[in-house]
């Protein structure tokens, strides 16, 4: 902003003394080369998505044919997405996959925030010992490829303690898979408050867990829900784990069955509708996740 | 709990003199019984479903260990590590693995960081929001959904893209039209293109952290002082987002390496495609058909992650901050 308002009277005043000699107003070249790439970009982001919205109302005939207009849409033009929602009962597939997915993601976001946020406090604010030894594994697991390495550990793990085909159980794996991020980035916003506030309020006689939940926590907002979207991001979409420990197609998740495949108009209404809870939280969150990016999640 | 001391106990912890061991013990059990309930579930998390199975995986790999037959898994020492080291498959699936890293890299590198660059100057905010906001939808959407999205797209028969091509530009044939996902010589260009799709707006958010770093008045001072647009770019801001670069370079090539559902969803378990590479031969190996040589499939996975390992240190070593 500030350099709208450095530029904008000197430009003013060019202008007035130009206006003699030359056109008043030139057509800013520079500016509109930038905006024709970013709506070309966003042209490209969206062709594959309003492929699909449209491949949702064609009828089901001209859904698996060579067209991208249909000759004909289907009658009501909703009529893909009413056969979405009536089947909505857990007995069908498909909602009965995205309740798992739900379910899953849920549990993953409150037991992966609650445990990065208590972490990230312990190895930035208390006098932990051994600090630099948690940091350092914990900065070391980033750099190991560890869904191909533990992928079979975790196998045999969950065989071991019978949980196979047990939904829940995902969040287990799921929350341990980002606990390393999701702490570093609680611990670099934790970071950024003066050590002074915590100190102060401990010698009034707060305990530390209320330190926490009083004082640091509404200050590392955005930290926390940073960490809320990346387990999101990650418990959401994850596919190897939960196709492998989950036979049974009634506990698998939404990312597996439509990871199946298929095609035409109901499978594009199915799509849509998949992608609505990641479309909401992103337009939710979009305003923090880049202040807490600027925040912070650099300095970790 | 006198929580007082605990300030300053970082610091004295550990310039306490040798006379007062016996506090200095003290003290760090005091911290410890301060601190690590903080940590107690982070730790179950990270051991149980991290550490546990990471060494669980790399024990099996000295083991014969299969599916099928129900008896323990017996010590072979490295036998499994010399096969893999002479089984033509898994090298063909790291140098698989590699093409596709250096297709992969550039376009989810710069491309983003042209973007954030172009959107730093909107001065309209409202209008900025709006291009990030279309531009992160993508990250939004489970990783699996946009494999499948990607396949209507590349279809032959039903995907616009050839649609276009064909119907509406003329530009090939049906005999002729580009086969996207069973060419061997655009497959890994299609599964890059899908990934740059997938990853703009969210590396697009990254390197406008990094923009977001460089003061206000700072490329208007250089523009009074007569800096053309290129002397800027190559002056400031290059400088300002290359920590970034350099990191995201890192951690990119970390996940192209080890890219897996992609190829599982688009190129399937088929050995003479370019996506059977090392991870996709590593859960073929272990979870699919037959007998499921877990013990193998394991030490594959180690072979190649340390190959990936080498990798980074090397780049780490190239990209080491020198001042």
């Amino acid at each position: 902003m500030s350099s709208a308002e450095i530029t904008a009277p000197r430009s003013r005043e060019l202008g007035h003394e130009q206006s003699t000699t030359r056109p008043a107003r030139r057509i800013p070249w520079r500016a509109a080369g930038r905006h024709a790439v970013l709506i070309l970009l966003c042209c490209w982001i969206l062709f594959p998505l309003v492929i699909v919205v449209i491949n949702s109302t064609k009828s089901r005939v001209d859904s698996i044919h060579r067209t991208i207009l249909p000759n004909e849409f289907v009658s009501p033009i909703w009529a893909s997405y009413e056969w979405v929602w009536t089947s909505f009962t857990l007995d069908n597939i498909f909602f009965r996959t995205y309740w798992n997915s739900i379910f899953v993601t849920t549990l993953t976001i409150v037991a992966g925030t609650i445990s990065a946020v208590l972490a990230g406090y312990a190895l930035s604010h208390l006098s932990t010992p051994g600090k630099t030894i948690f940091l350092l594994i914990l900065v070391s697991s980033l750099f190991l490829p560890i869904q191909i390495t533990s992928m079979i550990g975790i196998f045999r793990l969950h065989r071991d303690l019978g949980l196979i085909d047990e939904t829940w159980a995902l969040m287990l794996p799921y929350v341990a898979a980002s606990t390393a991020v999701s702490i570093l980035v609680m611990r670099a916003v934790f970071q950024m408050i003066s050590k002074e506030i915590p100190d102060s309020a401990r010698i009034d006689g707060g305990s530390s867990l209320r330190i926490l939940a009083g004082i640091m926590l509404p200050m590392g907002r955005n930290g926390v829900i940073l960490v809320v979207i990346i387990n999101f991001m990650y418990a959401w979409s994850e596919f190897v784990l939960a196709s492998v420990l989950m036979n049974d197609q009634e506990s698998r998740t939404l990312a597996v069955l439509m990871g199946g495949g298929g095609y035409g108009a109901g499978v594009s209404a199915r799509f849509i509708v998949a992608i609505v809870p990641g479309v909401v939280v992103l337009i939710f969150a979009q305003r923090w996740f880049a202040k807490a990016l600027q925040d912070g999640a650099f300095k970790g | 709990m006198g929580d007082t001391s605990v300030a300053e106990a970082t610091a004295t912890v550990a310039t306490t003199p040798a006379a007062t061991t016996r506090s200095g013990w003290w003290r760090t059990a005091k911290d410890m019984l301060s601190s690590y309930p903080y940590l107690l579930i982070a730790i179950f998390f990270f051991v149980g479903w991290q550490i546990l199975p990471i060494y669980s995986s790399f024990r099996l790999s000295f083991t014969d260990d299969n599916f099928l037959d129900q008896n323990p898994p017996n010590f072979i020492g490295l036998q499994n590590y010399r096969e893999v080291l002479g089984d033509q498959l898994f090298w063909q699936g790291i140098q698989r693995a590699l093409i596709f890293t250096l297709v992969f890299l550039p376009g989810m590198i710069f491309i983003p960081m042209i973007t954030a660059i172009f959107i730093d100057r909107v001065k309209n905010e409202r209008v900025a929001t709006l291009y990030r906001i279309i531009l992160l939808i993508p990250a939004m959407i489970p990783s699996p959904l946009i494999f499948v999205l990607w396949l209507w797209m590349y279809n032959n028969y039903i995907g616009p893209i050839n649609y276009i091509l064909v119907d509406k530009l003329n530009l090939f044939t049906l005999a002729t039209q580009p086969q996207w996902l069973q060419d061997p010589k655009l497959i890994f260009l299609s599964i890059a293109a899908m990934e740059w799709w997938w990853g703009l707006g969210y590396h697009t958010m990254f390197f406008l952290a990094g923009l977001a770093t460089i003061p206000k008045d700072l490329p208007d001072a250089a523009r009074v002082d007569g800096a053309g647009e290129w002397r800027m770019f190559w002056g400031v801001t290059v400088w300002r987002l290359l920590p970034i670069l350099l990191v995201l370079m890192v951690v990119r090539f970390g996940s192209a390496m080890a890219v897996i559902t992609e190829y599982l969803i688009m190129g399937g378990y088929d050995r003479t495609k370019n996506t059977y590479t090392w991870t996709v031969y590593m859960y073929d190996t272990a979870f699919n058909g037959g007998v499921q040589f877990r013990g193998y499939a394991a030490a594959i996975g180690w072979v190649g992650a340390i190959i990936m390992l080498a990798v980074v240190a090397v780049m780490f070593y190239i990209f080491r901050p020198r001042d």
